[in-house]
């Protein structure tokens, strides 16, 4: 039984493509592998004389022709059915692949037995052989994969779980490898990534790597993947598509099998500033918004003012007389690790939303949002996507390469982002305490936000300690916050702040697992 | 004379409790329980949290050191193996070296 086989479905691919594809695989540097090509009955002569030539030279390459020509899928469960080896690996008939790649790939399956889906960086190469769009993709990302379909190229599956999934299925053509994968990782032991190009992406016309909108039947096809990935999880969602090759998940109160009460922690001072043009009380403006706009049934407001020794507020304020809106005094000195713990403490809800007091609410929905990513399994905490007062972005999550920063900040938030990381919800590794929703029990179990930092870090810190218990934090642009950045107390930094973080998380510095490339 | 006068005017806060009946005085007292209680266990809350945050800050440390720790020997090794008497040593024993894995091959 060979180590790998790739699975190559054939239709009428130029000869010059053709042979490249041929040769990539020849040359690889590992031997242990089988070619299971499948002609889909390709009307150009060129195609069955190339493969026939190439199956006679190498015993490895074994070439089945269709008798009638029965689309992607029926080709490629062809080839599926004709692998024997101990993993599958997908490879287009006008792609290439890198001398090493399969050695490479050997590599890390050996490192780990429990690997049963493996995807490598790609990038894009053109009709002049000159490589460009180099995609450096995150670490796997299941949150992300429900966006887009993100690991595409090079793809590798253990055979025998791609029995027990039962291979391809009819009806998804152009996105039969989306939903391959999609099913794939919901029972995979292990997902891995190697962070190398491996696979060469040929543009030519006509294909989906050239033209996005070449093949629109595929991007309903996705979109079904989709929604069938959600009816299997149990989890009601409106799906859609969005910029070719991308699909939004959405919430509604009605979807929502539970709907849990949400605490909005919201630490105040009460400054008052200007929000396009008009003199606003921050704190005010916030919490009149939500309750004017929120859609969410059950939801309450508990605001941490600072007040001075005498009991009176540092800068008077008005609330609405609410149920469901409370206020805490706050005596101590400023830290703001401190007024979201004394806040969280006094509220009830099993989810908490911290939000800044110079922040207000742009989608209506935004806390179905963030409640509908917690159905998903082991996530810690969610952000909004948050804009600055004329639009652009403030924070589409926090990366800590090169060092702690808010993902595109500054950029439009009508722009989709490199490799459309703007348009669907990720796994991020944190995000900022303007706006962060997380579970109740998830912050007992790891002490809430430490009390160490005065003005920074503390959610970051807070997320990385969700991370060290396996939660993950989920960033989404569904929910969208604007952020009126830093109005109410300055710009605040503390040297001290960023030792501490340092002492705790400086290995992590630098590096990113789910923001590289570009992002 | 005048002293005295403006002693008793002032408001005593205790002259209100002696005058209180004895039911009043236990709700009072009920009631201040409740709230010392609150407190006490708002902050007792706190605690858990930071001693809590105060362990998973150490772990974190814990691994920032191992990290720390892992590089500083990295490069002390390359550092050794840069050292003269290192070079030197590895070239005097090149040949053995070579004998032992064509010895191991057969």
């Amino acid at each position: 039984m060979p180590r790998f086989s790739i699975v190559t479905p054939v239709y009428n691919p130029p000869a010059k493509a053709l042979k490249a594809c041929i040769k990539s695989v020849r040359k690889q540097n590992f031997d242990d592998w089988e070619w299971c090509i499948v002609d889909d009955c390709s009307t150009q002569p060129h195609v069955r004389r190339i493969l026939s030539r190439f199956a006679a030279k190498d015993a490895r390459i074994r070439v089945m022709h269709r008798s009638q020509n029965g689309g992607i899928v029926a080709a490629s469960q062809d080839g599926l059915d004709m692998a024997i080896g101990e993993f599958v690996a997908l490879l287009d008939h006008d792609d290439v692949i890198a001398k090493h790649a399969l050695w490479r790939v050997n590599e890390e399956l050996r490192s780990d037995e429990t690997i049963d889906y493996l995807y490598t960086d790609e990038d894009k190469i053109d009709a002049q052989g000159r490589h460009y769009d180099v995609f450096r993709k995150p670490e796997f990302d299941p949150i992300r994969l429900r966006g887009q379909n993100y690991c595409c190229h090079f793809s590798v599956f253990r055979n025998s779980l791609l029995d027990e999934i039962g291979g391809f299925r009819e009806g998804f053509d152009g996105s039969q490898d989306y939903d391959l994968i999609l099913r794939a990782t919901e029972r995979a032991r292990k997902v891995a990534h190697i962070p190398r190009i491996l696979y060469h992406w040929r543009v030519v016309p006509g294909s989906a790597a050239g033209d996005v909108h070449a093949k629109p039947y595929a991007y309903d096809a996705g979109k079904k993947a989709v929604e069938s990935h959600f009816a299997r999880q149990g989890i009601s969602a409106t799906v859609a598509k969005l910029n070719p090759g991308s699909y939004q998940h959405r919430f509604n109160s009605t979807q929502l099998s539970v709907k849990p009460l949400v605490s909005i922690v919201i630490p105040t001072r009460g400054d008052t500033s200007r929000i396009w043009g008009a003199a606003t009380c921050m704190v005010e403006n916030t919490v009149n918004t939500i309750l004017k706009k929120t859609t969410y049934p059950s939801f309450e407001i508990v605001v941490v003012r600072d007040v001075n020794t005498d009991g009176t507020m540092v800068h008077p304020f008005n609330v609405p007389n609410a149920k469901n809106v409370s206020c805490i005094d706050f005596y101590e000195d400023f830290n703001i690790a401190a007024k979201w713990n004394v806040g969280v403490l006094a509220s009830r809800g099993e989810i908490v939303v911290v939000l800044d007091d110079d922040t207000q609410i742009a989608s209506p929905d935004w806390l179905e949002q963030l409640v509908g990513q917690f159905q998903f399994r082991n996530v810690g905490a969610v952000g909004p996507l948050l804009q600055l007062e004329d639009g652009r972005l403030y924070s589409a999550g926090v990366s800590l390469r090169p060092k702690p920063r808010h993902v595109s900040r500054g950029e439009s938030s009508n722009h989709i982002g490199w490799m459309g990381i703007h348009s669907v919800a990720r796994t991020v590794t944190a995000v900022g305490g303007s706006c962060m929703a997380f579970r109740r029990s998830a912050f007992d179990e790891v002490g809430g936000f430490s009390e160490n930092y005065q003005y920074m870090y503390a959610d970051i810190d807070f997320c990385l300690k969700l991370n060290s218990i396996n939660l993950a934090t989920v960033w989404t642009p569904e929910a969208k916050v604007y952020h009126f950045d830093a109005r109410t107390r300055g710009a605040s930094t503390a040297d001290g702040d960023q030792t501490q973080f340092e002492k705790r998380w400086g290995r992590l510095s630098g590096q990113d697992a789910y923001t590289r490339g570009n992002a | 004379m005048s002293h005295a006068h403006d002693a008793h005017d002032e408001h005593d806060p205790l002259a209100d409790l002696r005058d209180a009946s004895r039911d009043r005085l236990l709700t009072e007292i009920g009631m201040l329980r409740k709230q010392n209680g609150a407190a006490e266990l708002a902050a007792a809350k706190r605690e858990v949290l930071a001693s809590r945050d105060a362990v998973y800050g150490m772990s974190a440390e814990l691994g920032e050191l191992r990290a720390q720790l892992k590089t500083d020997v990295k490069n002390a090794r390359q550092a050794m193996m840069q050292a003269p008497t290192w070079r030197v040593g590895a070239f005097v024993l090149r040949p053995l070296n070579l004998a032992k894995r064509l010895l191991r091959k057969k």
